[in-house]
């Protein structure tokens, strides 16, 4: 089945959110994509992992098929109330999920709702893919500000045409052969038809929501009541100081539920499917 | 009433390992109404201790420091955003057991109480709020000059101003002839004075940090905040005065949109603050929640 035919729709808070959700399964999985992605970018996913598991991609509010606001900033906690209300709709009760980059911040949104007890699902494992840990890792505003200048630059750059896109997307790639043709012409004709480039302006907001939540987001995790695996392409070309080394220190995560995966770039989800599949199955 | 007198009025609820400190003027008795106040910066619970005392006959009354303020705990590794301090009010109600009640908020707490009313729009919070009051009374009078360097804070280039600030030390700037309004402003040796002083100390360096980064985020949820408003499924009333100029901007937008049933609008002519004058800024306060309440102790206020 192709992904457009996958994707379904429902409002939520007079907002349009379009998701897979492939239905059966024990156990289910929820994918939050990164900012400028969409339920897409995981889509080699689904068929090794549907035996397995219940899976769960939506689109965030301004990118793929979903909503795009006008004029304004979806923040992680808008988005956070939105995908709440869309699991509460498809009567999930226990997940696990698998965050990369903005999709981590809507996760650690997702779980301070929790903490308020109105809300209940069981979070039984979490992944954290490739997240621009250089902001994370920054040690001073300066760093800061250079990382971020870096990121919006090269952000608002590639949207500027498909050729410019192609370039910028095959970067974060270790084998940009490992991506098919087709696939990078789909992306952006996707990210052009629905008006994602709107969205993608509002890079720098994304990226001081997450400088400024940095501590919270990190405390959260390390504090959260369930189990913890980061999976990380190590060849991310904005991971300048090769930062994954302390990933499991800043994260505080066993050395066991630490999965690098070498030879690959920031997006293992379309680079290296199998292998995350494995991780997420067998946890080796 | 004595700081030490206040804090042991209170108690300390713990969250996550950090004390909060939190007064609760009758958390036995069930029949009382409650009433949360949520202050901000720059000011703690203990500026409006009298408002307690004033109103504890008739209601439960609750206030808090937030963390890093007043008697509560000030962690290194918190981030003290006006989204986390949400957060930790509704987890120090829920510690409370408070089920129903009111909220007044003021100063950088109406930001606060505005991010409760959004999670309470989408039912992710476990209270019944009757009713939302906001004073958005960011000018903060007691601090000399806050105001001015708020202003300059909001361009975010602080080393920037620190630079004019030195040059005007050694005089080399500000040596204008033209006499605009602009450079008038430069010249009141006195205020420019004041700036650089506060920007030495420790203290005052922490306040502009934390504006700056109050600011950046009232920017960054600004639509959120406004949008909790319009979809408010609550009573809320605004009060604004004309000589906050942040507050009229606000006014405006919530009055040129037009789902606003529940907003309710209200103009503060004499433009009370905690700071200037609690008792009558109280008593606006209670016209609007009880109208009842209101004219007993107007009465008993200028009796006595």
């Amino acid at each position: 089945m192709t992904w457009s035919n996958r994707l379904k729709n429902l409002t939520v808070r007079n907002k349009s959110i379009s998701y897979i959700d492939t239905e059966e399964g024990d156990e289910t999985i929820l994918f939050l994509h990164n900012f400028g992605a969409n339920s897409f970018f995981y889509h080699k996913l689904i068929p090794l992992l549907q035996e397995s598991y219940r899976i769960i991609i939506p689109d965030l509010i301004g990118f793929g098929e979903s909503s795009k606001p006008k004029n304004r900033y979806y923040s992680a906690i808008d988005q956070a109330c939105i995908i709440t209300e869309l699991l509460s709709s498809l009567e999930v009760e226990s997940l696990s999920v698998a965050a990369q980059g903005f999709g981590f911040s809507v996760f650690d949104e997702m779980s301070s709702i929790l903490d308020f007890g109105v809300v209940n699902f069981k979070l039984k494992e979490v992944f954290l893919l490739n997240s621009a840990i250089q902001i994370f890792a920054s040690k001073s505003n300066e760093e800061f500000e250079y990382h971020k200048k870096e990121i919006t630059i090269s952000f608002i750059r590639s949207t500027l045409s498909s050729t410019i896109y192609k370039t910028e997307f095959y970067k974060l790639f270790y084998k940009p052969e490992r991506l098919d043709d087709d696939d990078i012409d789909f992306i952006w004709e996707t990210i052009k038809k629905n008006k994602s480039l709107k969205s993608f302006s509002f890079i720098e907001s994304f990226i001081s929501e997450s400088f400024k939540y940095q501590k919270k987001r990190i405390d959260n995790f390390k504090k959260g009541n369930y189990s913890k695996y980061i999976i990380w392409g190590t060849e991310d070309p904005n991971d300048l100081h090769d930062n994954y080394k302390e990933l499991k220190d800043i994260f505080q995560v066993e050395a066991e539920h630490c999965f690098l995966i070498k030879e690959c770039g920031s997006l293992p989800v379309l680079e290296m499917p199998e292998r995350v599949v494995e991780i997420i199955l067998n946890k080796s | 009433m004595t700081s030490e007198n206040w804090k042991k009025q209170g108690r300390f609820i713990e969250i996550d390992g950090r004390n909060i400190f939190v007064i609760d003027s009758n958390p036995t008795n069930k029949e009382q109404q409650t009433l949360v106040f949520i202050v901000g910066f720059p000011l703690t619970s203990f500026d409006l201790a009298y408002a307690v005392d004033f109103l504890k006959d008739n209601y439960r009354v609750i206030i808090h420091d937030h963390l890093g303020y007043g008697f509560s705990d000030e962690p290194a590794d918190f981030s003290y955003s006006l989204i986390t301090q949400a957060d930790q009010c509704i987890q120090l109600w829920n510690k409370l057991h408070l089920k129903r009640f009111s909220i007044v908020a003021t100063h950088f707490g109406a930001m606060i109480a505005k991010e409760i009313l959004y999670k309470k729009n989408y039912n992710l919070i476990p209270f019944d709020i009757k009713k939302i009051i906001l004073t958005k009374d960011n000018r903060g009078l007691i601090y000399t000059g806050s105001e001015v360097i708020r202003l300059l804070n909001e361009n975010k280039d602080l080393a920037k101003y620190k630079e004019i600030l030195q040059n005007h030390k050694e005089g080399e700037n500000f040596n204008s002839k033209e006499d605009d309004s602009l450079n008038v402003k430069y010249k009141d040796e006195n205020n420019i004075a004041n700036i650089w002083d506060n920007f030495q100390s420790i203290e005052k360096q922490k306040q502009i940090l934390m504006i700056t980064s109050y600011t950046e985020e009232v920017f960054l949820y600004w639509s959120r905040w406004i949008s909790a408003l319009k979809e408010s499924s609550i009573p809320v009333t605004c009060f604004w005065r004309r000589d906050d100029f942040s507050n009229i901007q606000d006014t405006l937008l919530i009055t040129s949109s037009y789902h606003r049933d529940n907003v309710k609008i209200i103009e503060n002519k004499n433009c009370y603050t905690v700071e200037n004058d609690l008792k009558n800024w109280l008593l606006m306060v209670l016209n609007d929640l009880n109208k009842g309440i209101y004219r007993l102790r107007k009465k008993e206020f200028y009796v006595n």
